[in-house]
């Protein structure tokens, strides 16, 4: 039981930080990339071929991993976002962000292979079980990320911004705000944790180029849980998905999983469609 | 209005021909305006006359089609609105439009961030003596002030961007008098001190006894230019909101 | 004529490709391509007509085909029949997935649309004891004459020849307008009492059926099904298609559906790069051509047309005008004398009271002036009285009949009218086909009616369109009803939305600030357009900031300001009240 709970934890871990990374490109330009899981499944791979081809130490594993997020954070925001924000139409970057997303899913594939590869362990271990590193990075990490984030937006000037531009974009550029810059800044920033939710959660998802579609869908539904723009719904939501799919899989079996997550989301749309903590209005029709 | 008519002064701002469209509608064809240093501009006219997309243009919120500006000897035409905000030409929207889930002291802070990408807190001081109730919430989200309260935020966070320019538009919008008097007051004592005002207003009275000089727009135009004083009571005014037009 | 000609041969052509064929390994593609245009054609009406995203189309395709398989399979029921139950399964588990998402901002619809692609793989792996696992299950063939390459091909054909049909139907009668109205313009969709909600959710219950369709023919040409047919890359193909081909149009995405259905088996040690070509063509043609290329040439077409580009005033024809308005609707009788009123109405905004107990009264066949300072709340009158925005209290009624409750489409529907600040047009339909949108609250036709191309919908259609451009020819527009929306002047899309307002039949018609942008001379014009909308009998809200306008044009004026009316009573006299010229000119 402990290990279901730990398990269920440490998904959340994941989801919930997959959540947080909406969060963050969400702030600056209103658009909830459909590329968002594939962070993870890019910073996962990109760890994986330097420790386990290149046979280069770990942390330098860890530092390819965190640049090659932000350089496809950066590179979605110019490619997929910058031209089709000023359109405002949702139609456009709903599709945009799923090209890229897509491409991004199929070169990772062509490249590295279709095969899921175990990932490297971060720490020496001796033991397996509920103590077993793959459950408590995913889950430190995703505390960490959320307060990081959390002191992010409160103690700096850039987070302040951030805030400002997501409550009104028109009226922070007045302020002098280079508003292309900063939603640039929020896809690395959002690239680079993304990458970092990949190498915490490795050794749970493993090395897998299909990973990022599936993830991408459950940080939505935790994000719709939790109420986009809370950093705390973002964790709670998380949890609760992950707490779910835990159990679901132990006592129904793995291939459940996704039936399970979207029934839970079809009951918050009908109940609940702001989410949890969320005070955003979601109804725009 | 100044007892002494002021010696001519060097022009800061100059709108030339200027040409704005929204898709295919052209709200502004050919504005021309000058802002000299340290005087107190007032622009006129009815709603739709263009006033807010001439301002908007020139802080270059959005583009436009034709037509030239310079601030302070440089030509701004195509610069960003970042670096026009760095000059000192620094725009007050309408409708007290600032940063609701950040607190008061946050928005002051956001005032200051285009000099000072870290924040000036050294400026604070300055704006809570002028708007002690600033003080007051200084940790209160701006959501929660009530509208006049907001307008004043607004306005605060444009001075503390130390403006060589400060650009009022429709302060007055849906406050009571007493809130509208205080911040033009505030606006003319900005004056006195050597900022230039230019201030977009509806309530025409109350902006021209405050102002050096006027403009009228109409139809993306501008029609008319006097010395405020000359306009209060005219007969143009009064065609111009209530009926007839200005030939 | 060249029209039909060229449609005979196209069908020709079609029903004979097997004899020019030859190879059947290219009538086997030649099937598969119109099994996925059994499903595109429909999902184009969602996706490029209704502008609504859903991306797990291929699981509606994957139940389709193991429905059919299980049924007409393990169950041994009629080929026939078991097809189209797999249609109707699809249909409910369309209406399933729209009920609680539709309502919801599109990403939330194209993720919940995603999760059901990947469930239902999911699942047909798992329940083995149904799906037979990843061993896949063996497809029943239709019996004779449709069990050959050739009788297959011809059923498909027939199947998606049908299906063409349906759709075409549905986008050449007042419901495609609709679909594209709603995708364009939410706003002026509502505004002639479309049901966005209920549009969106048939639109996706009958793509469903027939992407089950599509699934049970899917099956049998290719004879046997695994789940690793149904990934959700699939769902790719479609919208590249869609995409290619542009929306709004019902056979521009054949073109896209061939060439993707071809492109793999032709080019075998490429199909690996596949879906990431198709990714790369998704992102080019969204971020350079956004229409896709059926807009694209559509567009090129109509400017080409329109050439040589010059300054048109728009003249109306007051007479035309008078008639067309009171051949359209019995003013004289109808509901004589009940007034629109709102009683002490309040809207706050955060902390901010925008309109504060306000009553008004609109009275049929008057001219009634709404003016006020910036921010004086008219336009939030006007909002609560055409039900965009609710109200924190007070009461809108129409004569003794409560409206306060009810959103914008039933009180469209009960036949108040209105038009916007910066007017809100379809950009992509033509002049006259946005003027006949204001046709939408006499349709009766329902959706499948409609497909089928029935009586009903032929006669409204004639109806609505007469109306339509009576009206347009009686405001001006008489010479530019093929032109696309988006490429008229300011004003002409100024009358165009009073046009629009007009052929709804309205007995209330509210304009909001209608003079905006308008010169000197076209307030004149407009001024006597609305004399006569007033002459007929219907009951004109003006909110406008041109007050010599109003004082000139209107029987009696309101003036707010601070969400309060300061001033009531016939023009001259409230022109002449102190506070309103204080409030103007802020003394």
């Amino acid at each position: 039981m402990l290990l279901v709970i730990v398990n269920g934890l440490a998904l959340g871990g994941l989801y919930g930080m997959t959540a947080l990374v909406y969060n963050v490109m969400y702030s600056t330009s209103k658009v909830l990339s459909f590329g968002t899981g594939q962070f993870a499944m890019v910073g996962g791979i990109v760890t994986a071929f330097v420790v386990l081809n290149l046979h280069l130490p770990l942390l330098i594993g860890l530092a390819a991993c965190l640049v090659a997020g932000g350089l496809f954070g950066w590179a979605s925001e110019w490619i997929a976002v910058r031209r089709i924000v000023a359109a405002s139409d949702e139609h456009l970057w709903v599709l945009s962000t799923l090209a890229l997303s897509t491409m991004v899913q199929e070169a990772m594939g062509l490249w590295w292979g279709t095969d899921p590869t175990p990932f490297p362990r971060l720490i020496r271990q001796e033991f397996a079980g509920a103590w077993d590193q793959k459950f408590w990075f995913p889950i430190v990490f995703s505390v960490v990320m959320a307060v990081g984030l959390e002191l992010f937006y409160r103690r700096t000037m850039t987070g302040k911004v951030f805030i400002a531009m997501s409550e009104d974009s028109f009226a922070a550029r007045a302020r002098g705000v280079a508003t292309d810059r900063m939603r640039s800044l929020s896809y690395v920033i959002a690239g680079v944790l993304g990458a970092l939710s990949g190498f915490a959660a490795g050794q749970l998802t493993f090395a897998d180029f299909s990973l990022g579609i599936g993830l991408g869908l459950s940080g939505f539904i935790a994000l719709a849980l939790g109420g986009i723009g809370s950093s705390l719904g973002a964790l709670v939501g998380g949890v609760m998905l992950g707490m779910m799919i835990a159990f679901t899989d132990h006592y129904f079996g793995a291939e459940y999983q996704k039936t399970i997550a979207i029934g839970l989301l079809v009951l918050l749309l009908v109940v609940r469609p702001q989410g949890l903590f969320g005070t955003n209005r979601v109804r725009h029709v | 209005m100044n007892a002494f008519p002021p010696a001519p002064r060097e022009t800061l701002l100059e709108i030339e021909d200027l040409h704005v469209a929204y898709g295919r509608a052209v709200v502004v064809h050919g504005a021309a305006l000058r802002v000299r240093a340290g005087e107190f501009v007032t622009l006129l006219g009815r709603n739709g006359a263009g006033k807010s997309t001439t301002l908007h243009a020139m802080s270059g919120l959005i583009g436009k089609r034709a037509g030239r500006v310079r601030f302070a000897g440089q030509d701004i035409t195509q610069s960003s609105p970042r670096d026009i905000v760095r000059a000192g030409l620094v725009q007050v929207l309408e409708g007290h439009r600032v940063f609701g889930p950040l607190s008061v002291e946050d928005n002051l802070l956001i005032g200051t961030y285009a000099r000072t990408p870290r924040g000036d807190r050294a400026r604070l001081d300055g704006i809570y003596a002028l708007f002690p109730e600033m003080a007051e919430r200084r940790r209160q989200p701006a959501s929660r002030l009530s509208g006049g309260q907001q307008q004043i935020l607004a306005v605060a966070q444009g001075i503390i961007a130390q403006p060589r320019l400060l650009v009022l538009d429709e302060p007055s919008g849906g406050l009571a008098p007493l809130v509208v008097d205080r911040i033009l007051d505030v606006a003319a004592s900005l004056c006195r001190d050597g900022v230039a005002i230019l201030l977009v207003e509806q309530l025409v009275e109350k902006a021209l006894a405050r102002a050096d000089t006027c403009y009228l727009m109409e139809t993306g135009r501008v029609v008319h230019e006097a010395p405020a004083a000359d306009l209060l009571g005219s007969d143009i005014l009064h065609a111009t909101y209530l009926g007839g037009h200005v030939t | 004529m060249i029209r039909s000609i060229t449609l005979a041969l196209g069908i020709a052509l079609v029903a004979g490709l097997p004899f020019i064929a030859g190879n059947l390994y290219y009538l086997h593609i030649a099937t598969m391509i119109g099994v996925y245009w059994v499903l595109i054609a429909t999902l184009n009406l969602l996706v490029g007509f209704t502008g609504t995203l859903s991306v797990g189309h291929v699981g509606l395709l994957a139940v389709g085909a193991y429905a059919f398989c299980i049924l007409a399979g393990t169950f041994g029921w009629n080929p026939y029949l078991a097809l189209l139950a797999g249609g109707v399964i699809c249909a409910l588990l369309g209406l399933l997935l729209g009920l609680p998402s539709l309502r919801l901002p599109g990403f939330y619809f194209a993720m919940l649309t995603l999760a059901f692609g990947l469930i239902v793989s999911e699942l047909a792996l798992a329940e083995q004891w149904l799906t037979n696992g990843s061993v896949g299950l063996q497809a029943p063939e239709f019996p004779a004459p449709f069990n050959t390459p050739h009788g297959l091909y011809w059923l498909v054909v027939g199947i998606g020849g049908f299906i063409t049909w349906m759709t075409w139907n549905l986008a050449r009668f007042m419901w495609g307008r609709a679909m594209v109205a709603l995708r364009d313009s939410t706003v002026a969709a509502q505004s002639v009492a479309v049901p966005i909600y209920r549009t969106k959710l048939i639109v996706f219950v009958f793509s469903g059926f027939s992407a089950g369709l599509a699934g049970g023919l899917y099956a049998t040409s290719q004879s046997y099904i695994t789940p690793d047919a149904f990934v959700v890359n699939v769902g790719i193909y479609f919208f590249v298609a869609i995409i290619i081909g542009g929306r709004g149009l019902i056979l521009g995405p054949f073109v896209g559906a061939a060439v993707l259905a071809a492109l793999p088996a032709l080019v075998g040690p490429l199909a690996k790069y596949g879906t990431f070509f198709y990714g790369l063509v998704l992102l080019v043609v969204v971020l350079v051509i956004p229409g896709g290329f059926g807009e694209l040439i559509g567009g090129l077409a109509a400017r080409l047309r329109q050439a040589p580009h010059k300054h048109t005033s728009v003249v109306p024809d007051l007479e035309k005008l008078r008639h067309a308005i009171t051949h359209a609707h019995d003013y004289g009788n109808a509901r004589a004398g009940v007034a629109l009123e709102a009683e002490k109405v309040t809207r706050r905004f955060g902390g901010l009271v925008a309109v504060d107990a306000v009553s008004l009264e609109l009275r049929p066949g008057e001219v009634h002036g709404l003016i006020g300072p910036n921010g004086s709340g008219k336009t939030t009158l006007l909002n609560l009285i055409s039900g965009y925005y609710s109200v924190d209290g007070g009461a809108i009624r129409l004569g003794t009949r409560e409206l306060t409750g009810t959103g914008v489409q039933p009180r469209a529907r009960l036949g108040i009218a209105r038009t916007f600040q910066t007017p809100k047009l379809v950009r992509a339909l033509s002049v006259l086909d946005n003027a006949m949108l204001g046709g939408w609250p006499d349709v009766r036709s329902g959706f499948m009616e409609t497909a089928f191309a029935g009586p009903r919908p032929r006669r409204e259609e004639r109806e609505i369109r007469a109306r339509a451009r009576a009206m347009l020819e009686g405001i001006g527009l008489g010479d530019v009803l093929g032109r696309r929306a988006e490429v008229l002047e300011h004003t002409a899309q100024r009358f165009l939305e009073i046009a629009r307002a007009l052929t709804m039949r309205p007995d209330f018609i509210l304009l909001d600030e209608p003079a905006g942008g308008l010169t000197t001379a076209e307030i004149a014009t407009l001024g006597d357009i609305i004399g006569v909308i007033r002459d007929a009998g219907i009951g004109v809200l003006l909110v406008e900031h041109h007050t010599d306008f109003v004082f000139r044009t209107c029987d009696r004026v309101t003036t707010l300001n601070l969400g309060r009316i300061i001033a009531h009573g016939l023009p001259k006299d409230v022109s002449r009240d102190p506070e309103v010229v204080r409030v103007y000119l802020g003394a």
